[in-house]
């Protein structure tokens, strides 16, 4: 089913791919932010970070848009660009020396407390998606949160459509089990 | 007992993709066969708690216009950053040559400073209309004159303009 968000999004990128100017650009911008920073957060990223992590990912879609090759999927390509810029900041956060600033206790506190608040409003997707190893975490958020289809899961991963299906349907049968437990424990 | 379903017809049939005839022979088998009739109702249930979860999980994650509008703005000043000469070669053209540009950056930069010699290069050349043509450099060096004068006094100016029209 097209939604408006549907609509304004090709229009952004059919806007943005005929004319690379900086307002088409803005256009880009708008109808991608958020979805990137979605993204990034359902990786476990920080919002901060995922905000930072998102606009690398637009800015390199301004630079290099020349590399978008006729028939290549937008969706496709912008989520392989994320999905690197995320494994470049897995590999940098891995690597730098953890360091913890001071900080009043009252804030530290209020942060807790916050995140617990945001964690019980996520709902259960981030406690079902510690089930999944990491390939199928990574499709599961493609296919269901970035409503991508299997040729487009299947460009940003570099794995053949086939696979990608085999993962889904091995994901889903893992997940079956969860919910059936949860919904068991429920009644 | 045989199960003539695999997980693409699994996948086709929960996403409705698939095509009229592995639908009747999907949906034939499930009827009959209460193993394979249970998996579907299992898959069906993690399919839909998927997408809510999903769902739900994306409204929390949503951000608000005026993030966008700041994260907007800095990629636009990234952008403008990235666009905007960071060498002389990259203003060079035509009778604008990078050793005649050097030279003029070398006379205004020990008393306006490198930074600024650059500065006045570049918008200076961003004024010559046309870089390529016989008169370039003329409406280049009045130009840079213009704009010494202003930041650098009047003496420098005039040697900008001595020196320019000396150049070979």
């Amino acid at each position: 089913m097209s939604t408006a968000s549907d609509e304004k999004e090709r229009q952004a990128i059919a806007g943005f791919l005929s004319e690379p100017t900086e307002v088409r650009f803005c256009a880009l911008f708008d109808a991608f932010y958020g979805r990137l920073c979605r993204y990034f957060a359902a990786r476990d990223v920080d919002r901060s970070i995922a905000e930072e992590l998102a606009e690398n990912v637009m800015f390199q879609v301004y630079r290099h848009v020349a590399q978008l090759r006729d028939g290549m999927s937008f969706h496709g390509w912008l989520f392989q660009i994320a999905r690197n810029e995320y494994l470049q900041h897995r590999r940098k956060s891995a690597t730098s020396l953890q360091t913890v600033p001071y900080e009043p206790l009252a804030g530290r506190l209020a942060e807790t407390l916050d995140s617990g608040i945001r964690q019980e409003a996520e709902g259960p997707f981030r406690e079902w998606m510690t089930h999944m190893d990491e390939t199928e975490r990574e499709i599961l958020i493609l296919r269901f949160m970035e409503d991508l289809d299997y040729p487009e899961i299947s460009h940003v991963l570099g794995i053949p459509v086939g696979t990608i299906k085999w993962k889904v349907f091995n994901a889903k049968a893992k997940l079956a089990a969860v919910v059936g437990r949860r919904t068991a424990k429920s009644k | 007992m045989k199960h003539p379903i695999d997980y693409d017809d699994w996948l086709g049939y929960l996403d409705g993709d698939l095509d009229q005839i592995r639908t009747a022979r999907v949906r034939e088998h499930i009827d009959h066969c209460s193993e394979c009739r249970s998996t579907w109702n299992e898959l069906l249930e993690a399919t839909a708690a998927l997408r809510s979860a999903a769902r739900e999980y994306a409204a929390v994650h949503a951000v608000c216009d005026d993030e966008v509008r700041s994260g907007r703005e800095r990629v636009l000043a990234r952008i403008r950053t990235l666009e905007s000469p960071s060498t002389l070669e990259s203003v060079a053209a035509g009778e604008l040559t990078v050793g005649r540009l050097r030279k003029l950056q070398h006379v205004v930069a020990p008393v306006g400073g490198a930074r600024t010699a650059f500065r006045l290069i570049v918008a200076a050349a961003g004024r010559t209309p046309v870089p390529q043509g016989t008169a370039a450099w003329r409406i280049f060096l009045e130009q840079l004159t213009d704009l010494t004068s202003a930041l650098c006094g009047r003496s420098m100016a005039r040697l900008v303009w001595e020196i320019g029209n000396s150049l070979p």
